[in-house]
């Protein structure tokens, strides 16, 4: 199963889920179905489930849809990038601020392209300075693309 | 029965977070409904996962560690990755760096 169908299926339980609690906060269907749609735009044009190949091309066709907001995001986050450098830029001026300038480039990393991994352990093992890990259910977003696991092992050296 | 809310920074869960914050924002929710709707959202995605068969493995060099309140984190660097789906395509990726934040899956059987 691709990540955007098991996203879609997970959409769908949530929105089921909830219908319960709305209609007893007396909220109208029509709230809950805008919630639905907001949530489908927000994810369409965060990009990251949008099939490699094209599998679904509704999906692919949305995403098309709104090149202008993904391009605006991206902007964003290069503007903000520029910030950043800035004001590390007038750390420097202070003698001491090397490791300042480090810490900031860890920053930008996090800010644009954040790859993590969200996941359960099974076993942390370590052996010297090998360290060994197996994991389940993971959620992974790797260059800005989705992938999920239902177990991984890990090998590293530190 | 409750469930991790690690997902939660996910890019479905992020999503769902920015919604739910326009739409208590613009007063169309109110903040505890939004919050029973994270909560359904760390049960769905959960059991969801539960589906997934594809496995992964990967190498790396490790930056980083930390273990604190059962919750591992990890900080690699030079990461390959090799992904075997349902279907038998293996998909490789490298990455400069990456972060895990790995839950304790052993003290609760299902979640």
């Amino acid at each position: 199963m691709d990540v955007a169908s098991l996203y879609l299926q997970v959409m769908n339980n949530v929105i089921d889920g909830v219908r319960g609690d709305f209609s007893s906060e007396q909220l109208d269907e029509s709230v809950l179905e805008s919630l639905a749609s907001l949530w489908e735009r927000k994810l369409l044009q965060s990009g990251s489930s949008a099939p490699e190949r094209e599998t679904n091309n509704d999906i692919a066709e949305k995403a098309v849809d709104e090149p202008g907001l993904v391009h605006n995001e991206k902007v964003n986050c290069s503007s903000e990038e520029q910030q950043i450098s800035s004001a590390a830029v007038k750390g420097l001026k202070e003698d001491s601020a090397e490791s300042l300038s480090s810490d900031s480039d860890e920053g930008l990393v996090d800010l644009c392209s954040s790859n993590l991994v969200l996941a359960q352990y099974d076993k942390v093992t370590r052996a010297k300075n090998k360290w060994k890990c197996t994991l389940k259910k993971g959620v992974m977003t790797l260059d800005g693309k989705d992938v999920l696991f239902g177990k991984a092992s890990g090998e590293f050296l530190w | 029965m409750t469930y991790y809310e690690l997902y939660r920074r996910s890019t479905l869960g992020m999503t769902l977070t920015d919604a739910l914050d326009e739409m208590v924002t613009n007063f169309e929710l109110t903040p505890s409904v939004a919050m029973k709707v994270l909560v359904q959202f760390d049960k769905c995605m959960s059991e969801a996962l539960n589906r997934v068969k594809a496995k992964t493995t990967f190498k790396g060099n490790l930056g980083t560690y930390r273990f604190c309140d059962n919750v591992w984190t990890f900080i690699l660097s030079d990461v390959t990755f090799s992904t075997s789906g349902a279907g038998g395509e293996i998909a490789t990726a490298t990455l400069d760096k990456l972060k895990i934040v790995a839950c304790d899956g052993r003290t609760t059987s299902d979640v």
